[in-house]
């Protein structure tokens, strides 16, 4: 059943070793990405979506990472089980990937057009010519204007937004049906930033793509996204179509990143932080990583971690104020979306 | 009218890379700040809005224009003043990793100004421990170094030693960008706080536009070394004048997927600081540009009461 999907992600667990011990980084995270849609996995530094993403192209590196458990499904084929040669089949061809950091993405010694088609050419035989043909219509696909100049110029010649969009050209040389950005625009100004997400959200509509989209910033998510996933200390707490988390959301850590966040319009408000600090990821703890740290926290919730509730059209949240037995549910709820 | 703190007048700071190469990074700008207000500095990188505040506090030498700073000019202070006006204006920087030194203890970070002030003499652990309480942190933590703790902390810590010198005025450089979601709030709060008990004056310099509205009085909008806006929060974002600033207010994603708004997206790039294009800066991306704009330098001017802009489609 969960093979329709274009990719699934279940019960994800990686592992890295360091000086100071084992740290796990994702801690059993599940979801899906459909064709056509676009997701976001949003969530702070260090919670383990970077890392996610990293495992869906087999760029963990391992030693000193690890897949503990958990399968990566790509069209059908366990991704988690690939050799590494079936894997450089796909990647690249199948999935494209973009980069938070378009400069350190990019080689500066190599021509760009020639990077562009570097794929291409690797996994089509074809001649010079084309690929040369290939990289710059790529160049024109992602609006750099004069293309034909611009293949043969090297990053350096290219400004930072300008950088992101080769970057994009390359993850799309292939014609994937999966592109997964990771922060595709934190190191670019705002109005540049708009550019590259204008540019991303017209080339998903126009070539039917999939993209997972990994970010911190949620006006990233309200504008580009369909569905949203938000990870805590290397879990996913909650899942949802972009509109519902947005109006009703369901998990105190969303409560309260939506609280924290200042808004352009309206009037000013105190903001309402989160207090205190995410776990220690070498020792998570027992319960429901988001305890310590949660104003409606119960005694369950240090012992045990929450199974998701599911609340209709695919919206989840793995929180015990959605269990049954939990006390007071509908006025904590309430208290939440007053903060909207 | 309150009290104006820091006046700074067609202030320029021109770095100078020889073969006749110079960024001209600062490029005349005049405005001021009125005691106990919060102005926000905002801008894409490149702007100069650091190199701004760090000539305002001396970091850098000024090539011109001058800044006032209580009435006197901060570029000229000798000896005693240089000490006084060190004590009164302190910065907070962006990189809380970076801007404390690992080799030093909490408490000597934050001393160190108390030392070098001579403030403080004999009670210098309870200062510290007064500090430390000040900015959310315990007094355990006096003895430990910078990377025991989180971004949030270390930015706590950096306030801390910002304030064991009582300043007026503070400079506060990007003083969230590096910190997540969740802890900006944290650290935004405590400026406010700390600004409603102890009167200070901040001039606040981030990218972060939603931010820098939350916690501003008033604020200014850079561009390519200029000045081009500048006006009461509230208004700024109601009533943008500068296509600039309308431009950057519409490109700010909004965390609610119910608001559709009319983007304004711009052509192009930032031009290069050391080849800025001719009259107004901007006219390369300016949806409303004309002639008039690549001979004439738009002027500074008062469009409004306390609403400056400099842009053409605002002249007489």
């Amino acid at each position: 059943m969960a093979e329709q999907h274009l990719l699934t992600i279940d019960n994800l667990k990686v592992n890295f070793k360091t000086y100071g011990g084992e740290v796990q980084a994702v801690r059993g995270v599940s979801f899906h990405v459909d064709k056509g849609e676009t997701v976001a996995v949003v969530g702070e530094s260090g919670c383990g979506k970077s890392v996610t993403a990293q495992a869906i192209m087999g760029l963990i590196p391992a030693p000193p990472g690890r897949i503990v458990e958990g399968r990566i499904v790509f069209e059908g084929k366990e991704i988690t089980a690939m050799s590494k040669k079936e894997l450089l089949e796909i990647r690249g061809s199948q999935i494209g990937m973009v980069f938070q950091d378009p400069m350190t993405a990019l080689n500066p010694t190599m021509k760009v057009g020639r990077q562009i088609v570097e794929g291409f050419v690797r996994h089509h035989q074809v001649s010079r010519e084309e690929a040369q043909k290939r990289a710059i219509e790529l160049l024109r696909m992602v609006g750099i204007p004069d293309p034909e100049k611009r293949a043969d110029q090297y990053p350096h010649q290219f400004s930072g937004g300008m950088r992101q969009r080769v970057v994009i050209a390359i993850a799309l040389a292939c014609q994937p049906k999966l592109v997964i950005a990771d922060e595709p625009t934190t190191a670019l100004d705002v109005t540049i930033q708009a550019q590259i997400l204008d540019l991303l959200k017209r080339l998903q509509e126009e070539q039917g793509l999939s993209v997972l989209i990994i970010t911190h910033d949620l006006g990233v998510v309200a504008e580009i996204a369909h569905r949203m996933v938000v990870m805590y200390a290397g879990v996913v707490v909650e899942t949802g179509s972009v509109k519902d988390v947005f109006s009703h959301p369901r998990h105190p850590y969303t409560w309260g990143l939506m609280r924290s966040l200042p808004r352009l319009d309206g009037e000013k408000q105190r903001l309402v932080p989160i207090e205190g600090t995410p776990p220690d990821l070498f020792h998570p703890p027992k319960g429901c990583p988001f305890a310590a740290r949660c104003e409606f926290a119960m005694e369950i919730c240090d012992r045990q971690i929450p199974e998701p509730t599911a609340f209709g059209g695919g919206h989840q949240a793995a929180c015990w104020l959605h269990d049954p037995r939990a006390p007071r549910i509908e006025e904590l709820v309430a208290a939440g979306r007053q903060t909207e | 009218m309150t009290e104006v703190l820091v006046e700074v007048k067609e202030l320029k700071k021109y770095f100078s890379f020889g073969h006749g190469l110079e960024v001209k990074a600062v490029d005349g700008v005049s405005f001021s700040i009125r005691k106990g207000e919060t102005l926000g500095l905002v801008g894409e990188s490149g702007c100069g809005k650091s190199t701004l505040g760090r000539t305002i506090v001396r970091l850098y030498e000024h090539t011109a224009g001058e800044v006032l700073f209580k009435g006197k000019n901060v570029h000229e202070l000798r000896g005693k003043e240089v000490a006084q006006f060190n004590r009164d204006v302190q910065m907070i920087f962006q990189d809380p990793q970076a801007s404390l030194n690992p080799r030093m203890t909490v408490e000597d970070i934050i001393a160190e100004g108390l030392d070098i002030h001579g403030l403080a003499r004999g009670s210098r652990r309870e200062r510290v421990t007064e500090l430390l309480q000040l900015v959310g942190l315990r007094k355990e933590h006096a003895q430990r170094y910078p990377h025991e703790f989180s971004g949030g902390q270390r930015q706590r810590i950096g306030i801390a030693r910002a304030l064991a010198v009582e300043p007026e005025f503070i400079v506060a450089d990007e003083p969230i960008s590096a910190l997540d979601v969740s802890i900006q709030a944290q650290v935004v709060n405590l400026l406010e706080d700390l600004q409603a008990h102890r009167g200070l004056t901040y001039l606040f310099i981030a990218h972060d536009l939603s931010m820098v509205k939350h916690i501003s009085t008033r604020i200014g909008v850079m561009y390519l070394g200029k000045l081009v806006e500048l006006a009461e929060s509230g208004e700024l974002y109601a009533e943008p004048l500068h296509p600039y600033t309308q431009a950057l207010l519409s490109s700010v994603p909004v965390p609610d997927p119910t608001v559709k708004r009319e983007r304004i997206i711009l052509k192009g790039d930032l031009p290069s600081p050391a080849n800025k294009p001719s009259g107004c800066c901007f006219r390369t991306r300016c949806p409303h540009a004309t002639e008039r704009c690549a001979i004439e330098e738009p002027v500074w001017r008062e469009v409004r009461t306390g609403h400056w802009a400099a842009c053409h489609l605002y002249a007489d």
